[in-house]
């Protein structure tokens, strides 16, 4: 009963933590100006995140790896060097995108500049990361997230039984008004959002936070399966509430106050209070996964001792690097630097970077040595070797198409 | 090495997709007025959406004040680039003379609801938001036809 | 000598042609008794060949099988490579090794086999990046480099392991290497932290050792890292 009531809560902490700054951006924004032509790019990145989500828990559960320690064993110290550094450097654009849109949100609900509580934010952050006992944070943040379902209502609200919405979503290929080059842009800002990598290392470093054993594998397969998924649909809620408010008016989507409009108009203030309440939890969970993964990703890359499982004082180096992500993260966020653009930019980086860290996990999932008879089955492999030669295009096309389509404008 | 080449690609890349290159030829011209026209339209046509909600008391007034303010920021910026590109020719000019006076009076009127936002005059909003819609409308035929 | 300055040299034959670079190095367990290790390693075959993804992934191994087609793309690279003994050896030079015989005349087992004198084991794979782990379970360190010391009688046996930025740097090489090994000179002058052998007891998924991580050289940057910044924060000592 007890761990019926454990994968219960474990699916809806993955349901509500799901969403994040990139995920409130790329599906507005797409929304928007696409209509739901991408919704299955957010089905096709839900797939992915699972994939990946569930074999690193597993290496990280049978093995007690978590992913840099095996991407340095498995890559060599030079590559894996080079890969620590691309990870690092998108995890803290990603982190200042996450404090940024923190800081617009409550900005969205005193109307005083962003930039003041852009430090506030981020020593919030810091204390809840210092203070909070891991699963403790993991739950309150994700439970809260859940408050963002209003999304959905929102859209059965302006498109009463989804009619226009399926309609649209089964549309492939780009309006009249946009080209295939920016529709293939937006379709890797998708993926990127989506398959973020700080989740994946905070989600295998948190099975050797938990202390994982074998018999919580079924908690991971239902928090990633099930949990996911769920959040998934709120992204293509967001997205499809965009579509039905904004594409018909010829409005697009560049700051976060535009993503208030669906659920005010419907639901009024107090969906308003649900949805702003939603965004910075879910905002604020993610801010916390991005802080800690920087700390874990060079600790398991060097072999120091990291973890929230220990005492501070013993996990000095970790900590360290947290404190110093949260620092860099509010600097780079000082610059003025619209929050939404450097979302835009951090997700795009995070799907050109996808491979070099899903590569090694793919492959460390599949030895008995580490994963003993856990090995991965045959139609996973071949699902999760599909998906591997997606990243790998998504990786090449990045960059020149962020050339072409001047980053998707 | 790999690492200072991949950072001199990123700089490469983050300049490129920022900057607002002149416009030489006249179908040049007409894209950018285009491109500004739709970014005037979706800062309009969000003030208006706004300024109903907020008369039906729907937001919050802080909400709204911030909403219209980044719609003012989007708008404003649009013109301001628009109006600093040199026409290229004759043709351009009549361009910029059909564009950029609608454009400017919908800078105007968001500027008004942003203000009477700010003071909390939420019921007249969409009053003084009224003159947006013929506006976008306008311009949403000029960017359909020449974007 | 540093496993470091093996591993990457070049491989030249008796008639001076290139043979390639050394990938990896096979070590036997029959060298003399180390501490609490048992007989230490000793050097027994230099693999030629470029040693990245494909050694590095395993799929020599015939219980690693999927997915069918990574191991289809990357198991052809990776078995029968060259080998040179210790005995093949004709002089070492500063990053060239030149051999005694012809590279037509070299060994090219499949993959490694276990030695009839002691346990074998492929630095590379086994030993090399491997996570420190001390008797209380705290992390210690990786194995960043080894270092050899020579024998007038024979192959030369792995004494100690080097650990840290300055030991790191030698492997990373290139640029970034020299580089890190600079900033590394400035801020602890001297020898890369050195942990001797004899403290490690078993190698596994991890590396364990004798001794808790609080008394090896290893230390020093963590416990700098924790008087002078995590200490000062409050609530630093609680869970």
């Amino acid at each position: 009963m007890k761990k019926v009531f454990e994968i219960f809560l474990g699916i809806l902490t993955a349901f509500g933590g799901f969403v994040d700054i990139g995920d409130l951006v790329a599906n507005a924004e797409t929304g928007a100006r696409f209509g739901m032509r991408l919704a299955w790019m957010v089905v096709v990145g839900v797939i992915g995140i699972v994939i990946y989500a569930e074999m690193a828990g597993r290496v990280a559960t049978m093995s007690q790896r978590p992913v840099f320690d095996v991407i340095r064993e498995r890559l060599g110290a030079r590559l894996a060097l080079v890969n620590l550094g691309a990870s690092f450097f998108i995890n803290l654009l990603t982190f200042a995108a996450e404090i940024g849109g923190l800081a617009l949100v409550i900005e969205l609900v005193t109307d005083i500049n962003y930039l003041l509580w852009v430090p506030l934010v981020a020593i919030a952050v810091w204390i809840v990361l210092w203070k909070v006992h891991f699963s403790v944070m993991e739950k309150i943040f994700g439970l809260s997230g859940l408050a963002l379902i209003v999304t959905v209502l929102a859209l059965w609200r302006l498109d009463p039984g989804l009619g226009h919405t399926f309609a649209s979503a089964r549309q492939f290929g780009p309006p009249p008004a946009e080209s295939w080059p920016t529709y293939a842009f937006f379709a890797i800002a998708l993926l990127g959002a989506a398959m973020t990598p700080y989740e994946v290392f905070f989600f295998s470093s948190g099975a050797v936070e938990d202390h994982w054993t074998r018999k919580d594998l079924i908690i991971n397969r239902a928090n990633v399966y099930i949990g996911f998924p769920l959040g998934g649909l709120l992204s293509l809620a967001i997205m499809g509430g965009a579509a039905a408010m904004f594409l018909p008016r010829g409005v697009s989507v560049g700051h976060l106050s535009q993503l208030t409009l669906p659920v005010s108009s419907t639901l009024g203030t107090a969906g308003l209070v649900f949805l702003l309440y939603g965004m910075f939890a879910a905002i604020f969970s993610a801010a916390l996964e991005t802080a800690l993964s920087a700390g874990y990703t060079v600790s398991q890359f060097f072999g120091w001792q990291w973890g929230k499982f220990v005492r501070p004082r013993e996990a000095a180096r970790f900590h360290v690097v947290v404190l110093f992500t949260i620092c860099a993260g509010v600097l780079i966020a000082l610059t003025t630097l619209d929050p939404i653009i450097v979302t835009e930019y951090s997700i795009v980086l995070s799907a050109a970077a996808l491979p070099l860290t899903y590569l090694p996990i793919l492959i460390v999932a599949n030895d008995p040595a580490y994963m003993k008879d856990k090995t991965n089955s045959r139609l996973l492999n071949a699902v999760a070797s599909g998906f591997l030669l997606l990243l790998i295009v998504v990786a090449l096309a990045t960059i020149p198409l962020m050339i072409w389509t001047k980053a998707g404008a | 090495m790999r690492c200072r080449n991949a950072v001199q690609l990123f700089a490469v890349v983050a300049v490129t997709a920022s900057c607002v290159a002149p416009a030489r030829t006249l179908a040049d011209y007409e894209a950018k007025a285009a491109d500004t026209a739709a970014a005037v339209v979706s800062a309009a046509r969000t003030v208006v959406l706004t300024a109903r909600l907020a008369a039906a008391g729907r937001s919050f007034g802080a909400t709204v004040a911030v909403t219209v303010a980044d719609a003012e920021v989007d708008a404003a910026s649009a013109r301001d680039a628009f109006a600093s590109i040199q026409p290229p020719d004759d043709a351009s000019d009549a361009i910029r003379r059909r564009v950029l006076p609608a454009v400017e009076r919908a800078v105007r009127v968001i500027e008004l609801v942003r203000i009477a936002a700010r003071r909390d005059e939420l019921d007249g909003l969409p009053a003084i938001a009224r003159p947006l819609e013929p506006i976008a409308s306008s311009l949403e035929r000029f960017s359909t036809r020449y974007g | 000598m540093r496993l470091a300055d093996l591993i990457g040299s070049v491989v030249v034959d008796a008639n001076g042609d290139h043979v390639g670079h050394v990938g990896d190095i096979w070590l036997v367990q029959d060298g003399p008794p180390i501490g609490m290790f048992g007989a230490a390693l000793r050097v027994d075959r230099l693999v030629i060949g470029r040693f990245g993804l494909a050694s590095r992934a395993g799929y020599d191994r015939p219980d690693l099988r999927g997915p069918a087609i990574i191991a289809w793309l990357l198991r052809p690279r990776t078995s029968h490579r060259p080998v040179a003994s210790w005995s093949d050896i004709a002089a070492i030079e500063e990053g060239r090794i030149r051999l005694r015989s012809r590279v037509g005349n070299l060994e090219r087992p499949r993959s490694l086999e276990q030695g009839a004198t002691g346990r074998g084991w492929s630095a590379g794979l086994e030993l090399l990046d491997r996570q420190m782990v001390d008797p209380d379970g705290r992390m210690a360190g990786k194995v960043d480099d080894l270092r050899l010391e020579m024998r007038a009688d024979g192959p030369p046996v792995v004494t100690d392991i080097l650990a840290g930025p300055g030991a790191l740097a030698r492997r990373i090489g290139g640029g970034l290497g020299a580089w890190i090994a600079s900033m590394d000179a400035r801020l602890h002058p001297g020898d890369p932290a050195t942990i001797s052998f004899g403290v490690v007891t078993a190698i596994g998924d991890h590396v364990r050792l004798n001794v808790s991580r609080q008394d090896l050289p290893t230390f020093d940057a963590e416990a700098w890292a924790r008087d002078h910044i995590i200490a000062k924060l409050p609530g630093s000592a609680e869970a």
